[in-house]
């Protein structure tokens, strides 16, 4: 049973009448309760926490651990089966529900799973895979939790305006009047340049002329 | 183009983050590119998608939302004048912003 949030914070005495006439009502109607827990503001359902106090979503800390020392271990893996690259995009899957960021570092392990080999085939992991296995377990140390406004509407509450030019990057936030004027130093700089294999205009072979 | 406008974006909630901490952020860029990958959170080009990754970290650990929205140009001239180093002309048409200088934070250069 669940306290659902109220302005005036938890209503204990309130959710534990309520809960008293729920179970009268099903004793009455010989509905069987299976399993009952609370009246409490912090309860795991489906596998995802929710806490009404702190108006967060959570990873249940069991699944958490389990799920950090899943994450290590592949992280030291060369090659694994194709069954077991998609439990573990399962897993992770199920967690984007609290890490919002999360889905983008799962499409690697669906596009491995799914390259039309049979489940117990051996895939080799690409060096690429551990970025998102190293993201998943910064995201997750970092914060096993998402605030519960991350499931509204987006409704903007801040503004930043940004803009890159040849040599600089410039950013404002309306909402703080922060600003910064950075000049991009030869590190940065040497990064985004990119010269498009179609733009050698020195040996005049460009597309365009 | 489209890195050097997304590491704008990466470095602006990186150097906003405490202070937009808890908030749904909807970033201005005038840079279709950037837009996009900052809406759909992927990229086929991996220089972008280690920015992406990036922000999605920062995001996480401060619990803010983020969506870009592409303007034109000319309705993002405060940003544009500031990546242009033209601090003055950007102080002179925005009062009161010169007591909020920033400085910004770094963001990492995929190697």
């Amino acid at each position: 049973m669940f306290i659902p949030p109220l302005p005036t914070g938890p209503d204990h005495a309130h959710a534990a009448a309520t809960r008293d006439r729920i179970i009268c009502v099903c004793e009455a109607l010989g509905l069987p309760i299976a399993k009952f827990e609370g009246p409490s503001s912090r309860l795991v359902f489906l596998g995802t926490g929710i806490d009404t106090d702190s108006m967060r979503v959570f990873v249940p800390e069991q699944r958490l651990a389990f799920v950090l020392g899943l994450l290590r271990d592949w992280r030291t893996k060369r090659s694994a089966k194709v069954r077991d690259i998609l439990s573990l995009a399962g897993q992770l899957s199920f967690l984007t529900r609290v890490v919002r960021w999360g889905s983008p570092h799962i499409a690697q392990l669906f596009a491995l799973g799914h390259a039309g080999r049979s489940l117990g085939a051996h895939v080799t992991l690409p060096q690429s895979l551990g970025i998102s296995l190293q993201w998943w377990i910064d995201a997750l140390t970092a914060s096993p939790w998402s605030s519960l406004l991350a499931f509204v509407p987006f409704v903007h509450t801040a503004v930043v305006e940004t803009d890159a030019s040849k040599d600089g990057i410039g950013a404002f936030c309306p909402t703080s009047s922060h600003w910064f004027s950075h000049r991009l130093t030869g590190a940065e700089l040497a990064s985004a340049i990119k010269v498009a294999p179609w733009a050698n205009w020195n040996s005049g072979r460009s597309r365009w002329l | 183009m489209g890195e050097l406008e997304l590491r704008a974006i990466a470095m602006a909630v990186a150097t906003f983050a405490e202070s937009l901490s808890g908030s749904a952020l909807l970033c201005i860029t005038d840079n279709a590119e950037a837009d996009l990958a900052i809406n759909r959170r992927s990229s086929k080009m991996p220089k972008i998608r280690h920015l992406i990754n990036f922000i999605g970290i920062i995001s996480h650990q401060h619990h803010i939302r983020v969506q870009s929205r592409l303007v034109k140009r000319d309705d993002n001239w405060r940003a544009d004048l500031l990546s242009k180093h033209q601090v003055d002309a950007f102080l002179a048409r925005t009062p009161g912003a010169a007591l909020y200088a920033t400085t910004p934070q770094s963001v990492p250069i995929l190697p």
